[in-house]
């Protein structure tokens, strides 16, 4: 597999744009996944793994092959998205990316409740975010997520326990401020 | 954070929270969350090739056993549970299908050139400017060589002129070093000796004026070289 892939990146290197397209075929959907979750809006998601992917295809000879493409690929996404959520004020929800359940009212209460978690998830700091998603949604190893983020392990793992309380806390506000509202009603 | 102690700030830092899912198992979340079991940490630590205990492995044991004691750490476990079933029911949609073939119709439309990317992740260290790639290090080498060279020969030149008026023998020799040591000498001498009136703290001071001023202009020379060179690379 390695081979295979050593095989592809010589090629891509020297321009072949169908070695490159094996290379980043399996690698899509996580990077896709990723942009959707830092940024809550399919589009955005798609124009920063287009870019992302085109900056990975022109600066491939930055890639030295000492760690797998696709923690290199990953890299480069999570720096796309931190640019475009930084140059970005509103936060907007990712009502249009959520899975339709089978029955109508639970696909409501399924629907409300991924919006409730999407929102609060996109209120947190874009580095506990990441850690969430790559760490709970993706089931990656904290090394990748470090080399990803280029941080330490270790304050991956705060980062991990930090966000996970912020996440709780944007969930209990959520639904405080949900039941005051009722009430006032 | 200041109201958590010491040693669970320690076991987070440490040790790797369970995770309900497995790396072929995100079809079956649910399933597998309803029993995520929390992490063992065994008899005793991991231990490396040599037999000993390694200090990773040391701290997630000793991780894994305080998350398992600690009561604090247990309720922050079970309270974290259903806002990590909520997450994980946020899913894992797939990249739309016109994604890779739109890409791949941008880049063989376009001409491939060079930009900036990250670094490859496992290399850090060649951020730092004097471990870049293997195809840049000659040239880098060489500029380097030569920046410190002319650095060099700057400094060593304004010294020389300088020991004409200390009472220090000088080589012989340094007559015979050609046109540059001429024009060195006829420069420095114009510029700080015949024009100058003496006023400066009598004969001392003008030689070591002129070895101050000629090696900063060397350091000078030096650090535009490496300006350069970085410029380059």
């Amino acid at each position: 597999m390695r081979a295979h892939e050593e095989d592809l990146l010589v090629r891509a290197r020297r321009g072949d744009a169908e070695a490159f397209g094996q290379l980043i075929r399996p690698c899509l959907d996580r990077a896709y996944r990723l942009a959707l979750r830092l940024l809550g809006q399919a589009e955005d998601a798609e124009d920063a793994v287009q870019d992302a992917l085109y900056k990975a295809w022109r600066g491939l000879a930055g890639f030295q092959g000492r760690a797998r493409f696709s923690t290199w690929l990953y890299r480069i996404v999570w720096r796309e998205c931190l640019d475009r959520s930084r140059r970005r004020d509103e936060v907007r929800l990712a009502a249009d990316v959520l899975d339709p359940g089978p029955d109508p009212h639970e696909r409501l209460a399924r629907t409300e409740s991924r919006q409730e978690v999407q929102a609060a998830l996109l209120r947190l700091p874009p580095p506990y975010r990441a850690v969430l998603v790559l760490f709970y949604l993706e089931d990656m190893p904290v090394k990748d997520i470090a080399n990803i983020l280029d941080l330490p392990e270790g304050t991956v793992k705060t980062h991990l326990y930090r966000a996970r309380r912020a996440l709780r806390a944007e969930l209990d506000l959520n639904g405080d401020r949900m039941a005051g509202g009722g009430r006032e009603r | 954070m200041n109201d958590i102690p010491l040693s669970c700030r320690l076991a987070r830092r440490w040790g790797t929270p369970p995770r309900p899912t497995s790396a072929t198992g995100r079809q079956a979340l649910g399933e597998a969350m309803a029993g995520a079991p929390a992490e063992s940490p065994g008899e005793e630590p991991a231990r490396d090739p040599a037999g000993m205990p390694s200090r990773a492995g040391l701290r997630a044991w000793w991780a894994a056993r305080h998350m398992q004691r600690c009561s604090r750490c247990r309720e922050e476990e079970a309270a974290w549970e259903p806002v990590q079933r909520r997450l994980v029911e946020l899913g894992c949609p797939a990249a739309p299908p016109d994604l890779f073939p739109s890409f791949m119709t941008r880049i063989t439309r376009e001409p491939r050139s060079g930009e900036a990317t990250p670094f490859d992740p496992a290399d850090r260290a060649a951020q730092n400017l004097w471990r870049a790639s293997p195809a840049r290090g000659p040239a880098l080498a060489a500029l380097i060589v030569i920046a410190v060279a002319v650095g060099s020969w700057m400094a060593l030149i304004a010294a020389i002129p300088a020991l004409d008026d200390l009472p220090i023998p000088v080589p012989a020799t340094r007559d015979s070093w050609g046109p540059w040591w001429k024009a060195w000498t006829d420069i420095s001498g114009r510029v700080f000796r015949e024009e100058s009136t003496g006023d400066l703290g009598g004969p001392w001071v003008q030689p070591y004026l002129i070895t101050v001023v000629s090696t900063g202009l060397g350091l000078l020379a030096t650090i535009t070289t490496l300006v350069l060179a970085r410029e380059i690379s």
